[in-house]
């Protein structure tokens, strides 16, 4: 559905956000884009829906390039900004009128109106100042503008920011049940639970580069993670060259008394456990098990907070 | 589809209280409060307004030749006061430009044929508000009247026949030698106060449009619409335009209703009403450049900023300044040379001179060329920056 291949994008006397960057979201996921501020999601986001042209490189959606196939590719695609990008001014009725006409192939406006209405759960609401309208409300708006067009492509960045457990709940229904009807859908959130439980595919970046994609469950498992923590201070003095090359091996880090790494069996995890207390070291605590998604990002992406 | 964009900030402005305030009540305050306020001033008979006080030192002279003429000052209304103090106490509440005093023996010293003695001579003082060409107004007419009595004397010692000395008199008044005449046709050509108000005023609040466009604009693009909208299967040119073409809208109602405030409702109110003439339709190109200038302007003013308040800020400011300057709030005939120098750089002035040379100077299409033309020149200009800073801050 979007290939993006050798992308190289830059703005205005800035340096390179994307260098020889490659994405590849197939028809019918559910594809979770995941990275700390600044990673580039945005830009990234910017560039599938034609905001932007890269400098290098090919961005194309259902095999065409927005060079060519501009219109065709828009009427194809919908983006659901994280901003409530809508009329305060008008009625949630009035905003899904205006949007849809500036839609030339909507031959049935009030059907496809009607539609986005009924699949956000707005009928209560339609003829209400969407400045009167609650945050969770404000959202649904957001999204039922989004599906006007009944989009093969489905962009949402961050749909679920600031709103109360009962509206993120419908939301993220409703989007399964978008993607099951066969919508493509590319979901960007800062909220990993989200991730987790909607997206099949996932992609992890930051400083405009992919750090691990594919499927979730695979990236999940490939790696269990261990954590050992000693009663004494890990210092490598007192390894013997078995453990050093181990530790070596595995690319486990020493933090303190703490032990920490990817390993991929139990039976390693013994032998680590062994050669700890072959060289005198007292086990504390162990930790061991599938990573989850925050763990993973953390371990990728690293923990310090960003500027931007 | 430019349709619903164009229906849409139809709709947007509509529903905004403020900018149908700036818009609409605005311009229409302006023009009642301002042609009813400053009807006076504007009117070329207001000298008749202007008090003179008259003190006759020998009450019997006010039946004199003399005294019937300083009575009948050309051009001023005037009060006679039983002596100098009462005139002197009553200067303030009887808003007196100017006081006379005749001595008793004025008018037979003129007989003599020395020189007049410093008491004797007549004794004119002016109230400090009445500015230095009023006062020179006022002398003129006292010496005008001063030199009517003596000429009037003068003649009727050389020439025994009454018919033989009036003629004679108006040979020296010029009554029969210079013709007067306007300029431009057969009116006068500075407007009166209803005459100036309403193009200045429309023109003001023609150019506030900046404020809903860069409102709606920055509103837009904070809110991630603009973005949206760019997502759609949409031209580029139509976002632009789709601004454009309901605000020309905007600003032609707002002239139909400025004039007809000027027409109708000024002399309503006991105003001197708004006359039109036959080519009154002159107004709609003359419109259509003051309107486009703006709408440009505005543009360029919604893509620079960045936020509603520097846009409220900017186009504020920048509509004061050239108001100011360009004679909509004081009338350019009574700056100074300066400041009429400046006043023709302000696109506002272009505009408020192709109103008048309208509606005063009987102008034709081609008199209007020249400040339309300047006028589109700069619109054409605005625009393209405008877009140019559009296509930057899109990419940025």
């Amino acid at each position: 559905m979007i290939t993006v291949k050798n992308l190289t994008f830059a703005y205005p006397s800035e340096p390179p956000v994307f260098e020889d960057f490659n994405l590849e979201i197939k028809k019918g996921e559910l594809f979770g884009l995941l990275g700390p501020n600044g990673a580039g999601k945005t830009t990234l986001l910017s560039l599938i829906t034609g905001l932007n042209t890269p400098q290098k490189g090919v961005v194309e959606v259902n095999h065409k390039s927005f060079e060519r196939d501009r219109s065709a590719i828009l009427k194809t695609i919908s983006v659901v900004p994280q901003e409530y990008a809508f009329y305060d001014q008008f009625s949630a009725y009035e905003n899904l009128k205006f949007f849809s006409r500036l839609y030339p192939h909507i031959n049935d406006t009030e059907r496809q109106i009607r539609n986005a209405i009924k699949l956000t759960g707005l009928e209560n609401h339609q003829h209400r100042l969407a400045k009167h309208f609650s945050g969770g409300l404000k959202r649904r708006l957001n999204l039922a503008i989004g599906l006007l067009n009944q989009p093969e492509l489905l962009i949402l960045d961050e749909p679920t920011v600031g709103i109360d457990p009962q509206s993120r709940h419908f939301i993220l229904q409703s989007i399964q049940a978008l993607n099951k009807h066969g919508t493509t859908i590319l979901y960007t959130s800062h909220y990993m639970e989200e991730i987790e439980h909607l997206c099949d595919t996932i992609a992890i970046m930051d400083h405009g580069k992919i750090l691990a994609s594919g499927n979730l469950d695979n990236l999940l498992d490939s790696k269990a993670r261990i954590s050992i923590t000693t009663q004494q201070l890990l210092s490598r003095d007192r390894f013997n060259p078995a453990l050093e090359d181990f530790i070596r091996k595995h690319k486990l880090t020493i933090d303190d008394n703490q032990l920490t790494g990817e390993i991929d069996s139990a039976q390693l995890v013994a032998a680590l456990l062994q050669l700890l207390i072959q060289n005198e070291f007292d086990i504390e605590k162990i930790q061991y098990g599938r990573q989850t998604l925050e763990s993973l990002f953390f371990h990728l992406t690293h923990t310090h907070l960003r500027e931007t | 589809m430019l349709f619903t964009i164009i229906k849409k900030e139809l709709l947007l402005v509509r529903r905004d209280i403020h900018a149908l305030m700036v818009l609409f009540i605005m311009p229409m305050a302006f023009i009642l409060i301002m042609s009813l306020s400053l009807q006076d001033t504007f009117q070329q008979s207001a000298a008749d307004k202007i008090k003179i006080g008259l003190v006759f030192a020998n009450s019997k002279e006010k039946d004199t030749p003399l005294g019937k003429s300083l009575l009948k000052l050309s051009g001023f209304q005037t009060l006679v006061y039983p002596e100098r103090d009462v005139l002197f106490r009553r200067t303030q509440a009887d808003n007196l430009a100017a006081a006379i005093i005749l001595p008793e023996k004025f008018r037979a010293s003129l007989q003599r044929s020395k020189k007049v003695a410093p008491q004797d001579r007549l004794q004119l003082y002016y109230s400090p508000t009445t500015p230095s060409h009023l006062r020179k107004l006022i002398l003129a007419s006292v010496i005008q009247a001063l030199a009517s009595y003596q000429l009037d004397k003068m003649l009727a010692r050389m020439l025994p026949d009454p018919a033989l000395q009036r003629q004679q008199k108006q040979k020296f008044t010029g009554g029969g030698l210079i013709n007067q005449q306007e300029l431009y046709g057969e009116r006068q050509l500075q407007p009166t106060s209803v005459q100036q108000s309403v193009p200045a005023w429309l023109i003001f609040s023609i150019f506030f449009v900046v404020i809903p466009i860069a409102t709606t604009f920055l509103t837009e693009k904070q809110h991630g619409t603009l973005q949206r909208l760019k997502t759609l299967p949409v031209p580029n040119s139509y976002f632009l335009v789709g601004k454009l073409v309901p605000y020309l809208g905007i600003n032609l109602i707002q002239t139909a209703l400025m004039f007809l405030v000027g027409i109708y409702l000024v002399p309503a109110l006991g105003g001197e009403g708004l006359v039109l003439h036959s080519n009154a339709w002159l107004l709609l190109p003359m419109s259509i450049s003051v309107s486009v200038t703006a709408i440009s302007f505005a543009l360029l003013v919604a893509v620079l900023v960045k936020t509603t308040e520097q846009a409220t800020t900017i186009g504020g400011i920048s509509n004061l300044l050239l108001a100011a300057a360009g004679g909509i709030m004081v009338p350019t005939f009574i700056m100074p040379e300066i400041m009429q120098h400046i006043a023709r750089y302000s696109p506002m002035n272009w505009g408020l001179e192709g109103f008048l040379t309208i509606l005063l100077r009987q102008g034709d299409l081609v008199a209007i060329l020249p400040e339309m033309g300047k006028l589109l020149v700069l619109a054409g200009l605005l625009f393209c920056l405008a877009v140019v800073a559009y296509r930057r801050r899109l990419n940025a």
